[in-house]
């Protein structure tokens, strides 16, 4: 039973010390906030993503599907003339933009669509009727029509492949109520291929098969068309930002860490500056269990405190959050439209839990430590510094076996990713560890020229690192870790930026690109006017051409994207083969049954130069040899790429989606850039012709706007960081209020003190700085050389950009400063005597 | 000893290391103290004279021979056995008072009542009585902070004996007072212990503190003697 006199006690700390609680409930907060914020916008883009499956899917079991350029109609004809009593229903799907978000259009036959999906129901029955008696127009879900403000009868204008479409809202789906659906526009088929341009064309079948039918299709399916599992295709596509969402977490977990550390400093320092507090209750009785208790107690009510504040914050920072994962999902991955947080008790509890635990976890040691004081000790400070120092070996010790453990994690796989996050903390705890130990060579090393500088104050600011170390260590540790982290990931943004920007120099050879637009990043894939090449080619001044054709094959390893090249003389060179690549490689791929895979398909699907796969053509399955692995950052599921002439011949497909163009010698890029606009501009779909350098700008763009997640949470961890600096250095400084009354009784004038306690901080902002470098650089090759591996498929090497180090350096030593202006203030103006009371 | 032995110690033996080289403190002590005994304990600095204080109140653990206090032998307690054995049968009061900052007076007084479990009626009571006992009737709202090193020490004895221990041990509980405090502190201490017939045992360098106890040990060199020479 822990009494209310040790209650009274605590609080009352806690009370006299209200910065340093408000501190540590702001670190609590801040890192649950992230955490928080992190989880519920990747859960609402998985729930939006599920409800938009589910709805799209409706029933739906198996999907029929085929060539890029889609099924036949005569296919579903044919299908419900061999097998009358199949459900099954044609499906037109693309995607569009209205009011400026995307939108899946998935065009419907109403008379078919019974048994699958509810949509063509509409809230009052009567949709389906109007659809077959050929009115026109697209139905929305009554929760987007609300949240756009828009209502039946409204002509609303679509953007499709750059081009503008009016077309008339027709009805409402779906209760504004129930759970969300957003993002889906429904239409009847005949319309959803007009819009889409994809005359007799279906992008599926949709069926509801028993199993044992499925082989009887199976047979019946001529070449060329597969039937797959409805539930595979939506897993896949849930796949595709999996790492995307996983290393958020990570991320998220990260600030969380920092925020632990920081619980950890502040309760080590309220448990030292009360050591005395818990050795007298120890004398007169109390329990080691009963000391522990009330530390813990008092420690998961700060926690508590800091927990619920963080879910409030996490909630707020969450909606802007949703807003940057859902859009680097639609620039990376797929169409989505998140408008609403899904907010669970499951995800509350969750965070509940994790800023609780992190708490207790934070907590536990230091609580221990004062049950081990010895009552009799209570008025031996220098017991306490003397235990910090004997303890350094173990420290030592067990640092090393972390940061060997997280060797050994790192080795044990080649492509476990949560066995590479495991291995970071590992690294990154281990050498947390370390830190106290590096903190006396380090203060001896600096003593010296700090004497040199400043004298007596330099001194006496050197020593005070080291014979405070059970305080400095801890401290020093903590900022180590928040400038390692920033070091860490900042060389990491900055290496895959430089690689993603070399990589775009080499790819990109042509000095002009036509393509149609395309919603963002992705590839295009809408096909360019027919004749065009042939066109663009006669134009003055254009020299040579490349022509691709992007789309998505199916394959063994489900549906992969396709780039198929009719290369220019000169694009050779825009590929960078991460191993030896076959030989002759040029001369047999053209010659074809040679295919170049890109680092991340290799990667995931394990394949190697010399390996097979195989890809599904109108005329069945056709086998490729793997002729490079190419370096590509343009997808992270991965590319595969064959010679346009053999696709050409092979899906029967003549279409290009993009053309490069090379100059003739002697000719300026903005005539020539003028002319092809024009040629192109007498098309009659809008098409998109820029300069190498703008595609290259953008690009640079669109990587800076998916990585602005990754700069907010690096931005997030260093508040979390800094709270938790600010935290240490002012209990620290707080804690020495004696000592430094002593020092302003035997004549230190304030101005003294002030510049020994800001020197004494100062140095050991440095230390830290000078500690990360190291964890820092460890942390970014983890994080290039395994996580981003693992994650992606990735691999870049490391640029270490000075500036991140100088930056890291100035971070610490300004954060020091501030951490330790205030103490110093309070400290120099305070009344010696009132510092030297005992009691 | 007219009374039955409420402690005992034999042989017992203890040293500290400096360095490389081992301090012999105590030296096969061997002593009896009988209930309501007054002991005045002297020595010089850095005689032994805390460390025998500190295992007699189970705080610290010897290396050699046996302590039985209240026929338990505390040596071969367990940690939280000790501390229970204290926290019943135990007030300690020391020299530089030891009191809680952030809790009242009142507050530090009723704390071993608290950790003994008496309920909070009972504690408001037996505090009211041990304060005015100790002249501080008026001040139990008070913290620390707001008090003198005397009325410190007097809120530190009545810490001390609120909870009725058997044992009461001083250890020098006026060396960071002036001497007329001292001489009050002292006087209350003394009072207090004989009327509520405590054994006292008080750690002290004055001599003239030392010829108000029942008996008298000094300790030299790590040997204990009764009455012995003082070699200051």
């Amino acid at each position: 039973m822990v009494g209310g006199r040790l209650w009274r006690a605590g609080y009352r700390h806690q009370r006299r010390h209200a910065w340093q609680t408000l501190l540590s409930v702001l670190g609590i907060a801040l890192g649950v906030a992230v955490v928080m914020a992190v989880g519920l916008a990747n859960q609402s883009t998985n729930r939006a993503f599920e409800l938009t499956m589910e709805q799209i899917s409706g029933r739906v079991t198996h999907q029929v599907l085929g060539a890029p350029a889609g099924l036949p109609e005569s296919l579903y004809r044919d299908l419900r003339l061999a097998h009358p009593d199949l459900p099954a229903a044609p499906v037109v799907e693309g995607q569009v933009e209205l009011a400026g978000e995307p939108f899946t259009l998935l065009g419907v036959d109403p008379l078919s669509e019974r048994p699958f999906r509810s949509l063509t129901r509409g809230r009052d029955g009567a949709l389906l009727q109007r659809l077959l008696g050929g009115e026109s127009g697209i139905l929305i879900s009554a929760y987007t029509a609300t949240r756009l403000q828009l209502e039946k009868g409204d002509e609303i204008s679509l953007e499709i492949a750059g081009r503008q479409q009016s077309v008339r809202l027709m009805g409402l789906f779906g209760d504004p109520g129930a759970a969300v659906v957003d993002g889906i526009l429904v239409a009847d088929i005949a319309l959803a291929q007009t819009l889409l341009q994809q005359f007799g064309r279906l992008d599926r079948i949709d069926l509801v098969l028993d199993p044992a039918e499925t082989s009887n299709l199976e047979e019946w399916l001529p070449a060329g068309f597969k039937l797959v599992q409805t539930r595979q295709r939506t897993d896949a596509m849930a796949n595709m930002s999996h790492a995307f969402q996983t290393n958020l977490s990570a991320m998220s977990l990260l600030a969380l860490l920092v925020g632990g550390f920081l619980i950890y400093n502040t309760t080590t320092f309220s448990v030292l500056q009360r050591r005395r507090q818990f050795g007298i209750m120890r004398l007169l009785g109390a329990t080691r269990r009963e000391v522990f208790r009330i530390i813990m107690l008092e420690q998961l009510l700060i926690g508590l405190v800091g927990t619920l504040l963080g879910l409030g914050a996490g909630i707020l920072l969450a909606r802007e959050l949703l807003h940057l994962v859902t859009r680097t999902i639609n620039d990376l991955y797929f169409a989505l439209t998140v408008s609403r947080l899904d907010l669970s008790a499951e995800i509350l509890l969750t965070g509940l839990l994790l800023g609780l635990l992190t708490t207790a976890l934070a907590a536990t040691a230091p609580a221990w430590e004062a049950t081990r004081s010895q009552p009799h000790t209570v008025n031996r400070r220098s017991e306490i510094e003397r235990r910090s120092h004997r303890a350094l070996p173990w420290l030592l010790s067990i640092g090393l076996l972390g940061i060997a453990g997280g060797w050994l994690l790192v080795q044990g796989s080649e492509r476990s990713l949560l066995q590479g996050f495991a291995a970071l903390f590992c690294f990154i705890m281990g050498y947390c560890l370390l830190v106290p130990t590096m903190v006396p060579p380090l203060a001896r090393l600096l003593q010296y020229p700090v004497q040199g500088l400043f004298g007596s104050i330099g001194r006496l600011a050197s020593r005070g690192i080291d014979a405070t170390l059970s305080r400095t260590g801890p401290a020093i540790a903590a900022l180590t870790l928040a400038i390692a982290a920033t070091i860490g990931m900042g060389i990491m943004v900055d290496s895959f930026r430089g690689a993603v920007s070399q990589w775009l120099s080499r790819t990109i050879q042509g000095d002009i690109y036509v393509s149609a637009p395309e919603s963002a990043s992705k590839r295009a894939s809408a096909a360019l006017p027919e004749g065009l090449p042939e066109r663009v080619r006669q134009i003055d001044g254009v020299g040579e051409i490349s022509t691709g054709r992007h789309v998505k094959v199916e394959s063994d390893n489900g549906p992969v994207d396709l780039l198929a090249i009719g290369l220019a003389s000169t694009s050779y060179r825009g590929f960078d083969f991460k191993s030896e690549p076959l030989p002759q490689l040029w001369q047999r791929f053209a010659g074809g049954g040679i295919a170049l895979v890109s680092e991340p398909y290799a990667f995931h699907h394990r394949l190697g130069t010399g390996d097979t796969l195989d890809l599904l053509t109108p005329d069945g399955n056709r086998t490729f040899t793997i002729g490079g692995i190419f370096q590509d950052y343009g997808s992270d599921r991965g590319l595969i790429v064959l010679p346009r002439e053999h696709y050409q011949a092979l899906w029967n497909d003549p279409s290009v989606t993009t053309l490069g163009i090379y100059l003739a010698s002697g000719a300026e890029l903005q005539p020539v850039l003028t002319r092809v606009r024009q040629a192109t501009g007498q098309a009659d779909q809008p098409l998109r012709v820029r300069a190498s350098r703008e595609i290259l700008a953008h690009s640079l763009e669109i990587f800076d706007r998916t990585f602005t997640i990754t700069r907010v949470l690096r931005l997030l961890v260093i508040a979390v960081a800094f709270v938790g600096i600010l935290s240490a250095m002012l209990a620290l400084q707080l804690e020495r209020a004696r000592e430094h009354a002593i020092l302003r009784a035997t004549g230190m004038t304030p101005g003294q003190l002030l510049g020994q306690v800001s020197l004494q901080t100062l140095l050991m902002g440095l230390m830290a700085a000078l500690l990360a470098m190291p964890l820092g650089w460890l942390m970014s090759e983890i994080l290039i050389q395994v996580i981003n591996l693992r994650a992606f498929g990735w691999s870049m090497p490391a640029q270490l950009n000075p500036v991140i180090l100088l930056e890291a350096i100035a971070f610490a030593l300004l954060a020091a400063l501030l951490a330790g202006l205030y103490p110093s203030l309070r400290m120099a103006r305070t009344a010696p005597a009132v510092a030297l009371r005992e009691e | 000893m007219n009374n039955k032995p409420l402690l005992v110690v034999e042989q017992l033996s203890h040293s500290y290391r400096e360095g490389r080289e081992t301090r012999p403190i105590l030296n096969g002590i061997d002593l009896q103290i009988a209930e309501h005994e007054c002991i005045a304990l002297l020595g010089r600095s850095g005689s032994g004279k805390s460390t025998l204080l500190n295992m007699l109140a189970g705080i610290d653990t010897p290396q050699g021979g046996s302590i039985r206090v209240m026929g338990q032998e505390i040596h071969k307690l367990s940690e939280r056995e000790r501390t229970l054995l204290r926290r019943r049968h135990i007030g300690f009061v020391y020299q530089f008072f030891n009191l809680i900052p952030t809790l009242t007076i009142a507050e530090n007084v009723g704390l071993p009542l608290e950790l003994n479990g008496y309920p909070e009626a009972e504690i408001s009571r037996l505090v009211g009585f041990i304060l005015s006992d100790v002249g501080l009737g008026n001040r139990w709202a008070a913290f620390p902070d707001q008090l003198s090193g005397g009325e410190q020490q007097r809120v530190a004895i009545a810490r001390a004996l609120v909870h009725n221990p058997a044992i009461v041990l001083a250890d020098e509980p006026t060396g960071n007072l002036d001497e007329e405090t001292g001489k009050h502190i002292l006087g209350m201490l003394l009072g207090l212990s004989k009327q509520l017939r405590r054994t006292l045992i008080i750690v002290t360098h004055s001599l003239e503190v030392a010829q108000r106890a029942d008996r008298i040990l000094t300790l030299n060199y790590g040997r204990l003697s009764e009455q012995g020479e003082l070699h200051w």
